[in-house]
């Protein structure tokens, strides 16, 4: 038999190649997948393509409520009128709204500086005022300006800025931390966990109790110096967050590898004369992936709830720039007067986390070897 | 017939009489306040929390009626010399300690030493430096004898000042000016704070304390006017998350809290209607300027900064009209003072107010191709982030570049008293007195602690020196507008808002009144169900 | 086993003293200080104060002072809860701190583990992704958002249970809390059982009992869960030594008088000796809780063996 022949009928499948089957035929695991990438291209394209920047601030509009309709609404119009001519030393004797149009007459002691238009222009309401009549050698004006319609999907914030375009923005630095964190929590952890409990003995117990020393100081103080050494910055975030969280991960695999260590193919493997790096690398590491798939599900939620908490002691992103975490925390403080503030940025967070959560059991499905 | 009717009504009228009056119901009143005290040892105390729980406790010389209006206390009545200088105060013969000892003129001797002595270590000694040698006493150079107050006999009290000070009363009303009970404090030591080994002579004794979960407090029976104070029992609860604590108002289980979540303020002027109340309070929100980092050193571009900010909006809009648009320094309405200093620009449009503001920012030369760059620093609250945010977006016409750094309360302090680098920062001041010199001394150049701003204007330092020695009120309050004018000219510090006090008072408590102090002490109030 | 736990406790010594050195001197390198804070002092009353809580000595002899008195028991002043020894504050709190902590941990692992094993047992049917699908809800929704909502439903909307407060321990009042802390570790341990379960449910010694015709849950329970709870166990460790030590969020929102907010608000306040105290607390839990779960381990897979 040729080596051609030979190979054409048994083609050796590798371990990873017969994981990624598997989690390809996971229904629930694709379908989580593509909502995600879904989620991620519109946090990324969402920003630009929004007509509303995420750092706008429109102070007629602070607060208001989700919807579908366009604001300003019919009622929101006079108030508006008042405000913006609050200062300007005019009476306001009668406006009217026609087809979209506004149409105000205005009367004082003194002629009216023509120049009034710009209050109105700056109310975020109304547009392209103009001075469509004036009489009594100025005293009386009259003014008129389009009404701009704008849509605020996911209502406004406590200063008046498009909650749909910021929960986008903040789905940009949350899925960035989310990921990457925890990637990192991840080859750190396992690393760690897997040689301790691989060598036991007196590198077990140097490297635990390491991991015990790391785990009891105060992390808040940790943080702050991080912040007054380094100044603020995401990277900073990223590993403020991975140094605490892969010390679980690190403690799990270590777990792990103690009792797999003691299985009869690890043994086997010894006797085969592999050396250490080979069985840590081949067999153990593997063979631990299966609750860290599941444990790395558990660990982003943290992740981006602990951003959010770092953005309260100052490292983390600093306004104008968002995440979902500190949307969610403001949201809830609101919970009585603005809900839309919670719910939505809720929502994108849970539909991650959902995806993130069917990703992950089927990553653990796949790469159990006994699953046939 | 007759006779058996008689006999009946006899022995009704007897039965009812013979009941008495129906038993009246312990009067229990659920007090939130925000925080737990840091110490209930009145030399040891600096903040509003512990005030409100050491004014049931104890009575000083004079307290506050519920109108916040200066009344006698354990003083009956008190005297001035004619130089201002040495005040003589009568005290009361029915004044008591909780456990029968009268309260005397050494008990006030005695303590006054204590908050000067410096091993107490009083985190509000200053403010009662005015008397007679405190300064030095408080930094060891005098012993606590050499103290300008002397007991003359058991029932007077003279204190005698190092100069004639208007609002001298108003500082005893503060918590230091309350007296301890000398033989508790010699016997227990720093102890004598506790349940059980406290002694007080006000409305009410500390019964117990469980930290970070509630304070008893009971009626005294020795209190001199015991028989007016209705309320039997108050319970103190440390409420500091005011969501959390409008949950627990709505519910019921507290009758009053001393603040209200500033989110839902909308949502509860229209659920709470009157139990929601927002009452002027004596303080000032507002951004102190590094007046020694140029190009904040120009004058011109601080009165640009400070011009184009709408107060209106962060009053109305972000604070939910809790707070009052700023344009002096000294509140109105504040004592010794008339009409504060006002700054030009409050009337004029906010157009014209950006054009001249451009004006001067081309004039100090920045202009689009050479913007300021602004970095604002605030300490971490959704509020104080929402009106820096607010002022940023508000300084964009001038094309200045505004950026935010948010840092916990500590580091932010720690950065403006240790003179560090900062750009504008956001500070608050409340009132300790009801005198505009406790607003303009803070900018006083050798004021090491409040000065943030870095400021040293001899000029200001003058007037301000003439007014703490000038005994007529009405010079001494033109000096001091004369001072103001001169601050506003200059703008170490950009006013912003005045505070507000919120409260949440339920509809069964009685005897709450707004006032610019925000104190309500227990003994005028009632619970009817 | 009972001298490799002898000698992890006589090792536990060393790694307190490195904890409590490195935890000293961390602490003081951050800006600000126990009297920094939103009102601004008198220059002669902060030196005053300094003097009087020896903050104004070099470093290392405070680090000394506060070593010998450590040794005496002694965790020293609060320098912000002026009336209270820092021994004090964490004795008062601690007892509560547990009480909630205990019982959110039981719960959680008792709910955790049934859900987790019968979701194994029904994987990739309705059951599974029911149970998963209520356990992804409690860890998706962060405490601070529970809590509210929770206390809305069950205080304002039902007024079956108090808004807030500890009422002297009454049992009503632990309920909320106790709850709203078990909810994402239900939910995380119900994952963690699924997952290793699963796995444990095709190793051979289950299906061996299986094939010898045992009842379903008689093979989980017997067979099955010992193995499965490696991970679960694993997590717990730690997890319990943050639980006991009490959640700052849930006490803060509810007024419980436990010590989790001492973590948050000393490093706030910078108050040096409540922090200490609240960093030896923690390193002892977490070193105990180490060892019982390293322990346990060997309890649950005999294979582990830790003398070599």
């Amino acid at each position: 038999m040729t080596s051609d022949a030979a190979s054409a009928t048994v083609k050796s499948r590798s371990l990873w190649a017969d994981a990624r089957r598997r989690l390809l035929a996971n229904r629930a695991a694709v379908a989580s997948a593509i909502v995600l990438a879904v989620i991620a291209l519109v946090c990324i394209a969402g920003p630009w393509l929004s007509p509303h920047g995420y750092d706008q601030v429109y102070r007629n509009y602070v607060k208001v409520p989700a919807s579908l309709a366009p604001y300003p609404g019919a009622e929101a119009v006079e108030p508006a009128l008042e405000k913006a001519l609050r200062r300007a030393r005019v009476e306001i004797e009668d406006w009217r709204v026609a087809d979209g149009r506004l149409r105000v007459t205005l009367t004082a002691d003194r002629p009216i500086d023509p120049r009034i238009t710009r209050y109105l222009d700056r109310a975020d309401l109304f547009e392209d005022t103009t001075v469509a009549d004036q009489a009594e050698g100025g005293r009386r004006l009259v003014l008129e300006a389009a009404i701009r319609q704008q849509y605020f999907l996911f209502g406004t914030d406590a200063n008046g800025r498009d909650l749909l375009s910021r929960t986008l923005i903040a789905g940009r630095i949350s899925l960035m931390i989310g990921l990457l964190a925890t990637a990192v929590a991840l080859v750190i952890g396992v690393t760690y966990g897997a040689v301790a409990g691989y060598f036991g003995g007196r590198v077990d117990a140097v490297m635990m109790r390491l991991v015990d020393i790391l785990y009891s100081l105060p992390f808040m103080f940790f943080v702050i110096l991080l912040v007054v050494f380094f100044g603020r910055s995401i990277v900073l975030m990223f590993i403020a967050v991975g140094a605490v969280e892969w010390l679980d991960m690190a403690r799990i695999v270590r777990g792990q590898t103690l009792s797999i260590k003691q299985q009869e193919y690890v043994q086997a493997a010894h006797a085969l004369g592999v050396d250490n790096r080979g069985i840590l690398r081949r067999h153990i590491v593997p063979n631990t992936l299966g609750p860290v798939a599941v444990f790395m599900t558990l660990l982003v939620p943290k992740v981006i709830l602990l951003e959010s908490f770092l953005s309260f002691l100052g490292l983390g992103v600093q306004e104008p720039m968002t995440s979902w975490g500190v949307l969610i925390a403001e949201g809830a403080r609101n919970i009585q007067g603005a809900v839309w503030m919670l719910v939505y940025p809720s929502i994108f967070l849970a539909a991650t986390l959902f995806c993130l959560n069917f990703i992950g059991d089927g990553l653990r499905d796949a790469l159990d070897p006994k699953d046939r | 017939m007759r006779l058996r009717r008689a006999w009946a009504f006899t022995v009704g009228l007897i039965a009812i009489l013979a009941a008495g009056p129906p038993a009246a119901a312990e009067m229990i009143y659920h007090r939130g306040n925000n925080a737990d005290p840091e110490t209930l040892d009145q030399h040891k105390t600096s903040t509003v929390y512990e005030a409100n729980i050491l004014r049931d406790l104890y009575e000083g010389l004079v307290v506050y009626d519920p109108a916040a209006k200066l009344v006698p206390g354990v003083a009956e009545s008190w005297e001035l010399s004619d130089d201002g200088r040495t005040y003589s105060f009568r005290l009361r013969a029915d004044a008591k300690w909780s456990n029968g000892d009268p309260v005397n003129a050494g008990d006030f001797v005695y303590s006054l030493r204590r908050i000067m002595m410096p091993e107490t270590g009083a985190k509000y000694a200053n403010v009662l430096y005015p008397i007679a040698n405190a300064e030095k006493v408080h930094a060891g150079e005098l012993a606590t004898t050499d103290l300008g107050v002397a007991a003359l006999d058991d029932r007077t009290l003279e204190i005698t000042l190092e100069v004639p000070t208007p609002f001298f009363l108003e500082l005893l009303t503060h918590q230091t000016g309350l007296p301890v009970h000398p033989p508790s404090v010699e016997t227990h030591g720093p102890e004598f704070v506790r349940p059980g080994n406290m002694v007080s002579n006000g409305a009410y004794v500390l019964e117990a304390f469980v930290p970070n979960a509630q304070m008893k407090l009971t009626k005294n029976p020795e209190f001199h006017d015991a028989a007016a104070v209705s309320i039997d029992t108050v319970y103190y609860y440390p409420t500091e998350d005011r969501s959390a604590a409008l949950r627990r108002f709505q519910a019921g289980e507290l009758h009053s809290n001393n603040d209200a979540p500033v989110e839902q303020v909308a949502w509860m002027k229209k659920n709470l209607g009157d139990r929601f109340r927002v009452a002027p309070y004596l303080g000032i929100y507002y951004y102190a300027v590094n007046t020694s980092k140029p190009p904040l050193s120009d004058p011109r571009v601080r009165l640009a900064l400070s011009m184009v900010i709408d107060r209106e909006f962060l009053a109305e809009e972000i604070w939910g009209g809790t707070m009052v648009a700023g344009y002096s320094f000294v509140p109105p309405g504040i004592a010794n003072y008339g009409e504060p200093a006002i700054a030009s620009y409050r009337d004029m449009g906010m157009i014209d107010r950006e054009e001249a503001a451009v004006a001067l920012l081309v004039e100090a030369g920045f202009g689009p191709d050479n913007p300021l760059e602004i970095e604002i620093r605030y300490n971490t609250s959704e509020n104080h982030k929402n009106t820096a945010l607010a002022i940023a977006n508000m300084w964009q016409p001038l094309g200045v570049e505004a950026s935010l750094l948010n840092s916990d309360t500590a580091t932010h302090y720690a950065v403006l008293r240790d003179k560090g680098d900062y750009d504008v920062a956001r500070a608050g001041w409340i009132a300790d007195y009801n005198d505009p010199q406790n607003f303009l001394f803070m900018v006083e150049s050798d004021n090491d602690g409040f000065n943030y701003a870095n400021y040293a204007n001899p000029d200001y330092d003058a007037l301000m020196d003439r007014a703490a020695a000038e005994t007529d009120l009405e010079k001494r309050a033109e000096l001091l507008l004369e001072a103001e004018t001169i601050f506003m000219r200059d703008l170490p510090f950009i006013p912003l808002l005045y505070y507000g006090s919120l409260s949440l008072v339920s509809d069964k408590l009685e005897g709450w009144q707004d006032n610019i102090q925000n104190v309500h002490a227990t003994r005028w109030m009632a619970i009817r169900e | 086993m009972l001298s490799y736990a002898l000698r992890r406790l006589i090792g536990a010594i060393p790694t307190l003293f490195i904890i409590v050195t490195v935890a000293f001197f961390l602490i003081r390198v951050a800006p600000g200080g126990p009297f920094h804070l939103e009102r601004p002092l008198d220059p002669q009353v902060m030196e005053n104060l300094l003097r009087v809580y020896h903050l104004d000595k070099p470093l290392w002899q405070q680090f000394l002072l506060y070593l010998g008195n450590l040794l005496r028991g002694d965790f020293g002043p609060s320098f912000v809860y002026r009336d209270f020894s820092v021994g004090d504050l964490l004795g008062s709190g601690l007892p509560v701190s547990m009480q909630l902590g205990g019982a959110a941990l039981l719960l959680a692992f008792i709910l955790g583990t049934t859900l987790g094993s019968l979701a194994a047992r029904h994987q990739k049917r309705p059951g599974d992704y029911g149970v998963m699908a209520a356990a992804m809800i409690g860890i998706t929704i962060p405490n601070f958002v529970m809590a509210p909502v929770l206390t809305l439903l069950f205080a304002l909307t039902l007024d079956w249970l108090p808004a807030g407060g500890w009422g002297e321990g009454a049992l009503a009042n632990k309920l909320l809390p106790i709850f709203t802390l078990a909810l994402p570790q239900i939910a995380v341990i119900a994952r963690l059982t699924r997952g290793s379960m699963i796995e444990v449910l095709r190793s051979n010694h289950v299906r061996t009992a299986r094939a010898y015709g045992l009842p379903g849950h008689v093979v989980v329970i017997g067979h099955a869960l010992r193995g499965a709870l490696l991970p679960v166990v694993s997590y717990l460790g730690p997890a319990a030594a943050a639980l006991i030590t009490g959640s700052v969020v849930i006490e803060t929102i509810f007024g419980i008088p436990g010590v989790g907010r001492y973590f948050v608000q000393g490093a706030l306040n910078r108050d040096y000796t409540l922090v200490m105290g609240t960093v030896v607390m923690i390193a002892t839990f977490v070193v105990l809780f180490n060892l019982i779960v390293d322990l346990i381990y060997a309890l649950l897979d005999p294979r582990v063996r830790y003398d070599k």
